[in-house]
């Protein structure tokens, strides 16, 4: 996976909507991310139903867009990786969820 | 998005996939077990030891529920609700002294407790798994209220049941924790050890 802090990945768009988060496997992971501190792959893998590779490829897009921080740590003294949302990627959530929500309040109807 | 889950289901599904491994159950009956046969067998001497079964909760998680779940630590909103449900407890213990108090006022105290102590400890056993339900959404604890309130007025009405009803607490607990077990090791059997894609 990159290093953190790269962003190489980011949509250039004029469109107010963060692409990176619109696709459905990656807000699911953003949104499990969301909600707790931080988590481990196999737990995203569990939570979200997602395969391994695809798991993999979302999770090293998410960390290229800066959304994502990778920590790792010893637990019973084996090494073990764990996932975070960083404060960007925390900000991008909640400013895809507003934005979101805006645009469907202005729906008509 | 309104198609997507919404972040409290998120939420909710995350917590509870990961505690709903009945292991609380399990290790709460059998302290209740414990206590229960302590007291049927008459020998108070072990009854300060019967907490202790609750130490093996957390050995127990690391040893089946992480290898399957994998690692999670939840952040500030489960601290929240933790606070919250900490604080419902509180109010609920605080009330119950204060009417304890205003109770006591009229001697002799000693005989007020022998005749109300076990409605105070029984009310806030069936406390702790009501808020517990409450708190969390899981549906059973509701179950162990109501279970806790019928035990606590049958030893209200028979003391000598004390031992036989902390038993079948424990029984019960230990039954639903041990079908909760059953369910989640059928659900999330151990991951083929590959490679680490963290």
């Amino acid at each position: 996976m990159a290093d953190p802090g790269r962003r190489r990945d980011r949509p250039e768009t004029s469109h107010p909507v963060d692409r990176m988060i619109h696709e459905p496997a990656r807000y699911l992971i953003m949104a499990t991310l969301y909600v707790v501190d931080s988590a481990d792959f196999l737990f995203l893998e569990r939570q979200t139903g997602l395969t391994k590779g695809n798991l993999s490829s979302h999770l090293s897009k998410l960390e290229s867009a800066g959304y994502l921080r990778i920590k790792k740590e010893f637990v019973d003294k084996k090494p073990h990786t764990m996932l975070s949302l960083t404060k960007e990627g925390r900000k991008a959530f909640e400013a895809y969820r507003g934005e979101m929500k805006r645009m469907l309040n202005s729906l008509p109807g | 998005m309104a198609s997507r889950p919404e972040l409290k289901q998120i939420e909710r599904k995350a917590y509870l996939s990961y505690h709903e491994d009945g292991l609380v159950d399990i290790g709460l009956g059998l302290v209740f077990l414990t206590f229960g046969l302590v007291a049927l067998s008459g020998k108070s001497l072990f009854s300060s030891l019967c907490w202790m079964p609750a130490l093996l909760i957390a050995p127990m998680k690391r040893l089946i529920t992480v290898p399957r779940m994998g690692m999670v630590k939840f952040g500030a909103s489960n601290k929240m609700r933790r606070v919250k449900i900490a604080l419902l407890l509180s109010c609920a213990a605080v009330l119950l002294f204060i009417l304890a108090a205003v109770r006591l006022e009229s001697p002799p105290m000693d005989q007020w407790m022998h005749r109300y102590f076990l409605i105070l400890i029984g009310t806030l056993l069936v406390a702790f798994p009501f808020f517990g339900a409450l708190g969390l959404g899981v549906r059973r604890f509701y179950g162990y209220a109501a279970l806790f309130a019928a035990g606590f007025a049958v030893i209200q009405l028979h003391r000598e049941t004390l031992g036989a009803v902390f038993t079948a607490f424990g029984g019960v607990l230990i039954l639903a924790g041990a079908a909760v077990l059953i369910g989640f090791l059928k659900k999330y059997p151990l991951p083929v050890r590959g490679e680490d894609h963290g």
